[in-house]
């Protein structure tokens, strides 16, 4: 077998195992390739095949390299949950603020149809939001100040599970806070003759379903991807 | 043993100056007299770990051969964790070095 087909289908197999972050497997792959080629050329041996062997040998399992990321890679995904998730925070507040300026504005208060919901369906939606942004700073906080540990033990688990499940409970209240926000705009414009006035509040409250989707996306995206990086201990007893 | 010291030999490996993967194994196998002989792909996880903790940074540069190889240096926070490692594992070592020379000396003493 020739010797750059080697290294191809080692890198092919290294790449594959990092599944779990395929930017990472990347930067890998191409840190990897410069490593063997720097190690053949720098083998004694004349034998061209096995100075590639022995590089690949010597580089380790890929799996085993695959399993030493993880635990940089997990923190560095949830660390991008949090940040995503302050900034979610903010826009929030700022759309909902400003579709609140606007009924101001417009002095365009919610239908008297409606007085329990009136009354109550903001207030609850004000302590909704004030939870999902104590406890999305706190995770935040919490989260930018843990440390990549070289392996996957049981305190670091538990720290990770903790840094995922702050931004998870945060970003569940602001879509609550979203559910709420979304029947009072329906209340409000159920009374109005369509016009102009009322496509601010629109956009805003569909600027506001973007964030939080995107939120939704990016908790999803972490979960699938910790759920991969998981499968590469399967055969392992104690990771 | 040498495994939960990774971090502060990679450190220490690259306290000369910046160096890409592949040098750092040769400096550490150097500076070891051949002792360290790690399986080389898992020094790599290490310099991302560290540059992952602010400790070390890292950027593409061409090689000799024109191909693009990461080079990792120490960021100022590397350099002072290393400072403190190497202040620690002194202190360490003077301790374990005063215990053995204790033990070695104790039949001599019980003797008298």
């Amino acid at each position: 077998m020739p010797q750059p087909a080697l290294v191809a289908d080692y890198l092919d197999a290294l790449a594959h195992e990092f599944c779990f972050d395929r930017k990472l497997a990347r930067r890998v792959r191409s840190e990897a390739e410069d490593h063997l080629s720097e190690a053949i050329a720098n083998d004694a041996a004349g034998d061209a095949t096995e100075a590639t062997r022995r590089a690949i040998a010597r580089f380790g399992q890929p799996r085993e390299i695959a399993r030493q990321y993880v635990p940089s890679s997990l923190l560095r995904q949830v660390q991008q949950v949090g940040a995503v998730l302050v900034i979610a925070i903010v826009a929030t507040f700022v759309f909902m603020k400003g579709r609140f300026i606007w009924y101001e504005f417009l002095q365009w208060p919610l239908s008297t149809n409606w007085p329990g919901i009136g009354v109550v369906g903001p207030l609850i939606a004000r302590y909704v939001f004030r939870a999902a942004l104590i406890v999305g700073i706190v995770g935040w906080i919490y989260i930018a100040s843990r440390r990549p540990a070289p392996s996957l033990d049981a305190t670091y688990r538990q720290q990770l599970k903790r840094c995922f499940l702050l931004p998870l409970v945060s970003s569940g209240l602001l879509i609550g806070m979203v559910g709420l926000d979304a029947i009072l705009l329906a209340l409000r414009l159920f009374d109005t003759r369509s016009s102009w006035s009322t496509l601010i509040p629109l956009a805003s409250f569909v600027f506001e379903v973007v964030v939080v989707a995107t939120i939704a996306v990016l908790l999803r995206r972490t979960m699938q991807r910790t759920a991969l990086a998981a499968s590469l201990f399967a055969d392992k007893q104690t990771p | 043993m040498l495994k939960g010291h990774l971090d502060m030999i990679v450190l220490a490996a690259l306290s000369d100056g910046p160096a890409h993967g592949y040098a750092v194994i040769q400096e550490i196998r150097r500076r070891s007299r051949g002792e360290f002989n790690l399986p080389e792909g898992t020094i790599y996880p290490a310099l991302h770990r560290l540059e992952q903790g602010g400790l070390l940074s890292s950027r593409w540069a061409a090689g000799e051969t024109g191909r693009r190889r990461r080079v990792y240096s120490l960021t100022r926070s590397g350099s002072r964790a290393l400072t403190d490692q190497r202040a620690l594992w002194q202190r360490f070592t003077d301790a374990i070095g005063g215990m053995f020379g204790e033990t070695s000396h104790a039949p001599a003493r019980s003797g008298r």
